[in-house]
């Protein structure tokens, strides 16, 4: 079944435009975890997402 | 994908249009986790319960113009049961995740009221609103598009392969993908999505326009800076030009004594009077001290001290209050030790606990009594204007004594009084330069917040509503070293925000960019496997692909189709429509997170047996439970599929109606769940219909 690996290919997806971006891991995790935030909670606090900007953009 | 499970399991109608009160199954029956068909004459109330399950998924209430008489129940006698003048009611029991939730909409004709009402053992039972589990709320909550897909109906099927179906084809795969919270996070366009809106909120008030802020701060703490490197340079010129004067104030000073030396050879009195100055000048000082420490003494400044005074006195035997007095015994008692060093015994405890009232009645408490006392010993012998007049003849002594040192040296020779002459005009000058670089020194350097006051030193330091000044043509006024650090301080400190506020709005467009990124090739991946199984579908199905040969793409004008030579199809027939619609949502489904029940309204009208031979073939297998409203000429068409146990059937009917013919029209509405009676109801109208 295609969904089935539908948040693998998202993550896979993440991870080489994370890569093309020059990104760190570290970004990178944090914005898989960001997308599984909003996937499995239908939406995110403003107030969480400032978080993961700075997670993201502390590293760069 | 698939991990969490939602199944309906009844269906239940109170006074609702044609339904008097009816369970869908009745009794403890429920609907199985495979197909039901619900066969229900044309005009019974289909659709009706259609836009009713949407609401009740939705939490969306029905169009308030169809509270009046949309739902109401029809008849106006209650012979079947029904009354027209009660609420309507619906309800759907779901069974979530293997808990059991009913949700139910009740619409009041008369006061022009609608609520749900929600049962559940986690909330106690039933309540009002809508309180599904949160899977479902997540899922369904004001996502009426959504909801339409599975609660579905020929319209939509049609607007599926419409332009304006595109918007519902697109939402669509972005809802049962679950894609469509991080659409909403980066938006349609770079500047509507969540990322965008915080980044303004939060970040733009610190980073301002561009970076045009950054730029006028950092050019305002150089200007500071600068500033700081005058100033500094300034106060130590100040400070030399202090020392270099002092000192040429005491080399004159020294040659003046050299003259009073020589003076004094010849008249003895020269050494005397300077020396009655110099007492003079020590006594004023020590009596200006000593009046200005007792002006700080109440019993001195203040004119009405005697009164304070005496009242104190007479209050010296006062006790506090009992309540003050028994919290301190009690903070006592729970101490280990008294306060005299043993420890507490229980029999000392009780004691003291027994008789503290009693030590309340007559003792003091030190410390109030030791303020008392020494208020009311206060005094003060000497006036305010006794002393001004003592500091007054101070002066005066100092005055004359003064002047008596000027006589003497006066007497001194033409040259040597032509020197003290140049001495004392010399003094002078350099005392007035003296006064103004020491002025200047500490205009500069103090740091002392009385002198800052009092010449206005950072005036220009704070904007009128007392925020720090950014502003360099007011920092360019500012001498006082202090009051530059704080504007530097205050610059560095908001430039700090900056960077900080820099970072994460670096962080927010990286964000954006990636999930955007991401979802352009997810999606783009996910409409050709759509695509794919879409056509694999198809071409099996009469009507479009077996003999149409039509192939379906997904486009912005919704599912479009194409001929064997790859020209688009404008018009197809019904039965390719509907076909490609549940292509569409078969192929779709395979990507939900939730298994979601498939309810369909009158979902073969336009097929052809063939076709709806093939539906049997795509639609009951790929969802995990289908519920489908039919009438008596699509029961026709599924009946060799049902009729191999493909199927649980129910037949909705009036109770007195005769089998083969649906009529009459009378009689409460029933359940007959009679596998016959389901095959043959409206025989004989549809036989009239072929002949």
């Amino acid at each position: 079944m295609p969904g089935k690996n539908l948040t693998d290919r998202i993550e896979k997806y993440v991870k080489i435009i994370g890569k093309e971006k020059q990104l760190k891991q570290g970004q990178i995790n944090s914005i898989i975890q960001l997308i599984s935030t909003v996937r499995t909670d239908g939406a995110i606090s403003d107030e969480d997402l400032l978080t993961f900007f700075e997670l993201v953009g502390e590293e760069s | 994908m698939t991990q969490n499970n939602i199944f309906i399991r009844k269906i239940t109608w109170e006074n609702v249009r044609n339904f008097e009160s009816l369970e869908l199954p009745s009794g403890s029956g429920k609907f199985s986790n495979s197909t039901s068909l619900a066969q229900i004459q044309n005009g019974y109330g289909k659709t009706t319960t259609l836009y009713l399950l949407r609401s009740v998924f939705s939490n969306m209430p029905i169009d308030k113009n169809f509270i009046k008489s949309g739902y109401r129940y029809r008849f106006p006698h209650k012979k079947w049961g029904g009354d027209q003048n009660s609420p309507s009611k619906f309800y759907v029991e779901f069974e979530v995740n293997d808990e059991f939730c009913r949700i139910g909409l009740e619409i009041d004709h008369i006061n022009m009221k609608q609520k749900f009402t929600t049962f559940r053992e986690s909330l106690g039972g039933e309540i009002d609103g809508w309180q599904p589990p949160n899977i479902f709320r997540r899922l369904f909550e004001g996502k009426d598009d959504f909801v339409k897909l599975f609660v579905m109906d020929g319209e939509l099927a049609k607007e599926l392969n419409s332009s304006t179906g595109s918007a519902a084809v697109n939402a669509a795969i972005k809802q049962v993908t679950n894609l469509a919270g991080l659409h909403l996070l980066v938006g349609s366009e770079l500047t509507n999505g969540q990322i965008h809106r915080v980044k303004q909120e939060q970040l733009s008030s610190i980073i301002g326009d561009g970076e045009e802020r950054g730029v006028r701060l950092q050019s305002a703490l150089s200007k500071v800076e600068e500033l700081k490197q005058e100033q500094r340079m300034r106060l130590q010129q100040a400070k030399d030009h202090v020392s270099r004067v002092s000192a040429e104030i005491i080399e004159c000073n020294i040659r003046k004594n050299k003259l009073d030396k020589k003076i004094s050879q010849t008249n003895k009195e020269l050494e005397k009077a300077k020396t009655r100055l110099e007492r003079s000048s020590t006594d004023l000082e020590k009596t200006a001290t000593s009046i200005l420490e007792r002006l700080f003494q109440p019993a001195f400044s203040y004119p009405e001290w005697q009164e304070v005074q005496e009242f104190h006195a007479s209050q010296v035997k006062a006790k506090l209050p009992r309540s003050v007095g028994r919290t301190w015994f009690k903070e006592v008692l729970e101490l280990e030790t008294c306060i005299c060093g043993r420890s507490w015994d229980e029999h000392s405890k009780e004691y003291v606990g027994e008789h503290l009232e009693d030590f309340l009645d007559t003792r003091l408490m030190t410390y109030v009594k030791e303020m008392q006392d020494s208020v009311a010993e206060h005094s003060n012998s000497q006036s305010y204007g006794s002393e001004l007049e003592r500091l007054k003849q101070k002066q005066i002594e100092r005055v004359l004594n003064s002047q008596s040192v000027d006589d003497i040296r006066s007497q001194a020779s033409d040259e040597d009084r032509k020197a003290y002459s140049e001495l004392d005009q010399k003094i002078g000058t350099l005392t007035t330069e003296l006064t103004q670089w020491e002025h200047l020194r500490d205009v500069i350097g103090s740091e002392k917040l009385e002198f800052i006051k009092e010449w206005g030193l950072h005036q220009f330091v704070y904007n009128t509503d007392t925020t720090v000044t950014n502003n360099i043509a007011k920092i360019k006024e500012i001498e006082n070293l202090k009051g530059l650090e704080i504007v530097e301080s205050d610059i560095a400190r908001k430039i700090a925000e900056i960077g900080g506020a820099a970072e994460i709005a670096k962080g927010a467009e990286l964000v954006q960019n990636v999930i955007s990124e991401m979802l352009t090739r997810v999606e783009k991946e996910i409409n050709i496997e759509l695509e794919g199984k879409m056509n694999s579908s198809i071409s099996r199905m009469v009507g479009a692909g077996q003999d149409g040969g039509l192939v379906v793409k997904i486009t912005d004008q919704g599912l479009q189709y194409y001929n064997p030579n790859g020209d688009l199809q404008s018009g197809v027939n019904m039965a390719a429509e509907l076909g490609g619609s549940y292509a569409f949502i078969s192929a779709l489904y395979q990507y939900a997170e939730v298994s979601i029940p498939l309810v369909l309204d009158t979902p073969l009208a336009g097929f052809g047996d063939g076709a709806s031979a093939d539906w049997t073939k795509l639609v009951p297998p790929t969802f995990n439970q289908v519920i489908a409203l039919i009438n008596s000429s699509e029961m026709r068409a599924l009946k060799g599929w049902f009729e191999k146990g493909n199927a649980d059937v129910y037949l909705i009917r009036r109770a007195d109606e005769v089998i083969p013919l649906g009529k009459p029209q009378t009689g409460k509405m029933i359940v007959d769940s009679n596998v016959d009676n389901f095959v043959t109801y409206e025989r004989d109208v549809l036989k009239g219909d072929e002949e």
